[in-house]
């Protein structure tokens, strides 16, 4: 039975960030760090520097416009030195100077804002940010950090690398679903909540907690799993939402355990929660619709879920660039079966050419 | 069947057989896209025959192309190519089988083989 896997497919590659945003996503962020790693008045401390976030765990989606990285300084956490809002400031002035280095390069058009915990750079041609986010990192960037807040003009506790390295963990445990359903998740988000997002961090905290810790496996075709996915979460937080008290999801953060979600006002999560349950009815319709094999019903209801131009009506089109790529002779195998167009292992075999024979003998 | 059994242990260690010296049968699962279904293959051999790749699961739409009577996997043309007992099932067979599940998918999507393709009358490769 045809699952869509196709379609699915060309959905993913449709919400990949776009080459030239890949490219800069690439090319900026190490001319910023290396500036700011030879700037006089903003001391760092080696290894300097170190990019995370969505982009680093390779769950953008979209036109992704910004990449975060940190910036390591030496100080005292918990005796608030450097003070928290004090370094934002520091750390927005080094970077003032941005503009008129990188005008050098051939860079016009940088704009600096400060913000809670991090520097915006933007850079207006390429229309792309760049999130610099100071830290302590005591014990290296692997281990908790320190970043701070200037609104409660403190450090607060991180993990950024830890998360990065569970999204590994999680898409090794669920090759082919986990990050899949993480990027199917964003995209829905930017998709059908246009104000009052719900931030990406909390999504990720919801998809980690539901792989890890709440028993939730992946292992239909990757529309039903989005379907359960989305099922799951308007399960586990429906009892906060039936509340009349205007409480709220306290999130925990999937490292450190602490309330990720305490700014998570009640209107955006009553939002979220209809935009959820309205995306699980209608995936479940979906998956329906499949399974009686009204496979264009199907794909209409898909399109409702993810955007008429984003899950295509046909993929023809598609199908026969992905095919030519593996012409036997060409592709290589897994173990597993998988189909590669290049060998990533020892263990991969070459496909033989070959020619398959024979219509169906009726 | 012992080069057999040796090479189809290190190559696809995940196919698991049973039989004898003369006939064995191998089972295991082929995924060939990471988005797939991983379909669980059964692979026949009865030496000095050509072996036979059967799914048994999730069922092939019966009216895909290259597909034999019996409901094995038409993986090659005999005018191209033989089966003889030198050839390895671990080399050849499993990972066209893989592949026929690569095209099967975008056959069942597009209702286009994808694929090198001979029909069974006598008219040439397409």
């Amino acid at each position: 039975m045809n699952s869509l896997r196709l379609h699915f497919e060309e959905l993913l590659d449709n919400i990949q960030p776009p080459e030239h945003r890949r490219a800069a996503a690439e090319a900026l962020p190490p001319k910023v760090r290396s500036f700011l790693e030879n700037h006089e008045d903003f001391p760092t401390l080696a290894p300097h520097s170190r990019l995370v976030g969505s982009y680093r765990q390779h769950l953008s989606v979209g036109d992704v416009k910004d990449v975060d990285f940190l910036i390591r300084v030496d100080g005292d956490p918990e005796e608030n030195d450097p003070e928290a809002k004090s370094l934002i400031r520091s750390l927005k002035a080094a970077l003032d100077d941005l503009p008129e280095s990188l005008d050098l390069d051939g860079y016009a058009d940088v704009s600096v804002t400060g913000a809670r915990r991090s520097v915006h750079v933007h850079f207006l041609f390429e229309d792309f940010h760049l999130d610099v986010v100071p830290c302590i990192a005591p014990d290296g960037f692997e281990q908790p950090i320190w970043v701070p807040d200037k609104g409660f003009n403190y450090w607060v506790e991180s993990h950024p690398l830890g998360v990065i390295q569970a999204v590994e963990e999680m898409e090794k445990a669920h090759p082919g679903k986990f990050r899949h359903l993480g990027r199917l998740l964003k995209h829905f988000r930017n998709i059908h909540m246009r104000r009052s997002q719900p931030k990406s961090y909390w999504l990720l905290t919801l998809l980690i907690h539901a792989f890890r810790d709440e028993g939730f496996e992946a292992n239909a075709p990757i529309g039903e799993s989005f379907a359960e996915l989305l099922d799951h979460h308007y399960r586990r937080l429906a009892p906060i939402y039936g509340r009349t008290d205007g409480a709220t999801p306290h999130l925990r953060d999937p490292m450190l355990d602490h309330d990720v979600s305490w700014n998570w006002g009640r209107p955006a999560f009553e939002s979220f929660m209809r935009n959820l349950d309205e995306g699980r009815k209608r995936s479940e319709r979906a998956v329906n619709a499949l399974d009686a094999g009204d496979i264009d019903r199907a794909v209409q209801l898909w399109q409702r879920v993810f955007g008429e131009d984003y899950f295509p009506t046909d993929v023809t089109d598609f199908a026969r660039t992905k095919a030519a790529a593996v012409q036997p002779g060409m592709p290589f195998v897994a173990p597993t079966g998988l189909i590669l167009p290049s060998a990533t292992s020892p263990r991969d075999l070459r496909v033989p050419t070959t020619t398959y024979y024979g219509d169906t003998v009726e | 069947m012992a080069v057999q059994v040796f090479h189809m242990r290190s190559k696809w260690p995940g196919f698991r057989r049973s039989g004898d010296a003369k006939t064995s049968t191998w089972h295991g699962k082929l995924q060939p896209h990471e988005l797939s279904s991983a379909y669980d293959v059964s692979v026949q051999y009865t030496i000095p025959k050509p072996p036979k790749v059967r799914v048994l699961s999730p069922l092939i739409d019966p009216k895909a192309p290259h597909l034999f009577s019996d409901k094995s996997l038409c993986l090659y043309w005999p005018e191209e190519w033989s089966w003889h007992a030198h050839r390895l099932l671990a080399d050849a067979v499993l990972p066209w089988s893989a592949l026929w599940l690569y095209f099967y998918e975008i056959w069942l999507a597009t209702g286009e083989w994808m694929g090198p393709s001979a029909p069974h009358a006598p008219q040439g490769k397409e």
